[in-house]
């Protein structure tokens, strides 16, 4: 049979599904540290890289899984949702994200690993997180314009190169290996 | 809870990582979407405006998308959420780090140090608000998926955490 | 340990990868005993002699929709499949049409993702209205073998259709 395996009808086995998936991204976020404040902002200041190995860690490991299962037919690609590309604002968006990020130390996933974990500061990102969606949400109508804009739905870099999927992959594995081999050596001088 | 076991070290990020990459991977096979985070509190702002000022709620672009099909509190995210919180919980349990503190650097106070951590929440809110996802969801799994707003989502979120990180120095030393 | 997990990891992901750059699309490719719709759109419009489509559905789907030329496998006998050289079997979007019977000297293949397949590649394709102008100058071919069959081609405006995959999603 092929994946994915809950359908769009079966909200329970999906929400059981969340809570699993959930349960093991938690884990594997605690596990590397990256509910602490202290560590995840060390990539920023470059003396800790772990939030670059972790993430680009699991975006390849994912994305291959991904690739090869689609090409042997146990996936099908066509009904994964892609989160939908809008250029601008997710240019500024991106570049209000950061601004946070650097300011608040944790992301909103972290802020739940670190306010499970005991860390109030988690808890106050958190706290943070919801006023600023609350705000964004009351305001966003004024900027609706904006806020569709450079639509392009649901967007590929295979689609937007017309690169084949599997080259696309292949260039993202040799920048992972480079990033982690950089990473490894800038890690090495500073210490 | 706190003190009597040395917290153990962290696990090694690139294996860490490729288990987080499984979990993310096992998210599409099981049902054709990726991890979240950000979409979990638009969701719930979104029904807690929703249940007060109705109006407001559905003329809002943002809270109208989950207001929709199954409800808010019903978001698939809320109860990845959840799953996340409890995962979070059994290994810092397992590794001795569960600890009660606010996690800052000696020389600034408490209540700055929280004061920080909320405003940096509400920025980041702002910027997943308009990028439909955080680093989870736009970063990690449209990074996944290729998705061309994930990896844009992506660079330019870490550029301008490094480039403004010389200018928030005093945050963090 | 740890040095020779990283290694390890390392040398699968580099594998892997390179081994996703040569396989180049991720969608499966069309077995040995498949071929694909638009290529059979070719023989078809190119009139590649002795090629016998076979429909393998019940009569009342082939009464509704068929491809062009193509025989209810109920009506065929052993002389035409004889005399034919390349048979093309079709059914529904699952591939297990099979002809069945006593095997046969020529090559017998299936319509790879069926006649939806058919419908969606070759009579119907559709090109994002944000693709740059190599893939614009190859999607001409495919307009045109579309508009040879009496499909229509069509332009997609990615940003004002709901997404690919279920419905309304949020990150």
């Amino acid at each position: 049979m092929s994946a994915p395996l809950i359908g769009d009808g079966s909200l329970g086995a999906s929400l059981v599904a969340a809570v699993a998936v959930g349960l093991g991204f938690g884990f594997a976020l605690e596990r590397a540290g990256l509910g602490s404040a202290r560590k995840l902002i060390g990539q920023f200041y470059g003396r800790d890289l772990a939030v670059m190995k972790v993430m680009f860690s699991a975006l390849t490991v994912a994305m291959l899984g991904v690739f090869w299962l689609s090409r042997f037919g146990l996936l099908d690609l066509r009904a994964v949702y892609v989160p939908l590309t809008y250029l601008w604002p997710q240019l500024f968006g991106g570049l209000l994200f950061g601004a946070g990020l650097v300011v608040a130390g944790l992301c909103p996933g972290t802020a739940c690993v670190a306010a499970a974990t005991g860390r109030i500061d988690g808890v106050f990102v958190l706290l943070g997180f919801l006023a600023g969606m609350v705000g964004a949400g009351l305001l966003l109508d004024r900027f609706a314009a904006f806020y569709e804009s450079g639509a392009h739905g649901a967007w590929t870099l295979p689609e937007l190169t017309g690169l084949p999927y599997g080259v696309v992959v292949a260039a993202v594995v040799v920048l992972a290996i480079a990033a982690f081999a950089g990473a490894e050596w800038f890690e090495r001088r500073v210490r | 809870m706190n003190g009597q076991r040395t917290p153990r070290a962290y696990a090694d990020p690139y294996l860490a990582g490729a288990g987080l990459g499984v979990v993310l991977l096992a998210a599409f096979v099981l049902v054709g979407r990726g991890l979240g985070a950000s979409g979990a509190f638009a969701s719930t702002a979104a029904g807690a405006v929703a249940a007060i000022a109705p109006e407001r709620a559905a003329a809002s672009p943002l809270f109208s998308h989950y207001l929709e099909a199954q409800g808010p509190w019903l978001e698939w995210l809320n109860f990845e959420l959840a799953g996340v919180l409890l995962g979070a919980w059994i290994s810092a349990a397992l590794a001795g780090r569960l600890r009660m503190a606010v996690e800052r650097p000696a020389a600034l106070a408490r209540g700055s140090r929280l004061a920080f951590a909320f405003g940096g929440g509400v920025a980041m809110a702002a910027g997943a608000a308009l990028a439909r996802g955080c680093t989870s969801g736009q970063a990690l799994t449209g990074g996944a998926l290729l998705s061309v707003g994930g990896w844009l989502f992506l660079c330019v979120a870490f550029a301008a955490a490094h480039a403004l990180a010389p200018l928030v120095r005093k945050l963090w030393t | 340990m740890k040095r020779q997990a990283h290694a390890m990891l390392a040398l699968l992901v580099l594998g892997t990868g390179t081994l996703a750059a040569i396989a180049g699309s991720a969608v499966p490719a069309p077995a040995a005993d498949e071929v694909s719709a638009v290529d059979l759109a070719q023989w078809i419009r190119d009139r590649r002699p002795g090629l016998l489509v076979v429909d393998a559905r019940a009569a009342e789907a082939f009464d509704i929709d068929r491809l062009p030329g193509a025989h209810l496998i109920v009506d065929i006998d052993a002389d035409a499949l004889r005399s034919a050289d390349t048979v093309v079997v079709y059914a529904d979007a699952r591939d297990d049409a099979a002809l069945g019977g006593p095997s046969h000297a020529q090559r017998v293949l299936r319509l790879h993702g069926g006649i939806a397949a058919w419908n969606e590649d070759v009579l119907f394709p559709v090109l994002r209205a944000d693709a740059n102008a190599r893939q614009q100058r190859d999607f001409a071919t495919r307009a045109a073998l579309s508009r040879y069959f009496g499909g229509s081609p069509s332009l997609l405006d990615p940003g004002a259709v709901p997404a690919r995959g279920r419905s309304r999603r949020g990150c």
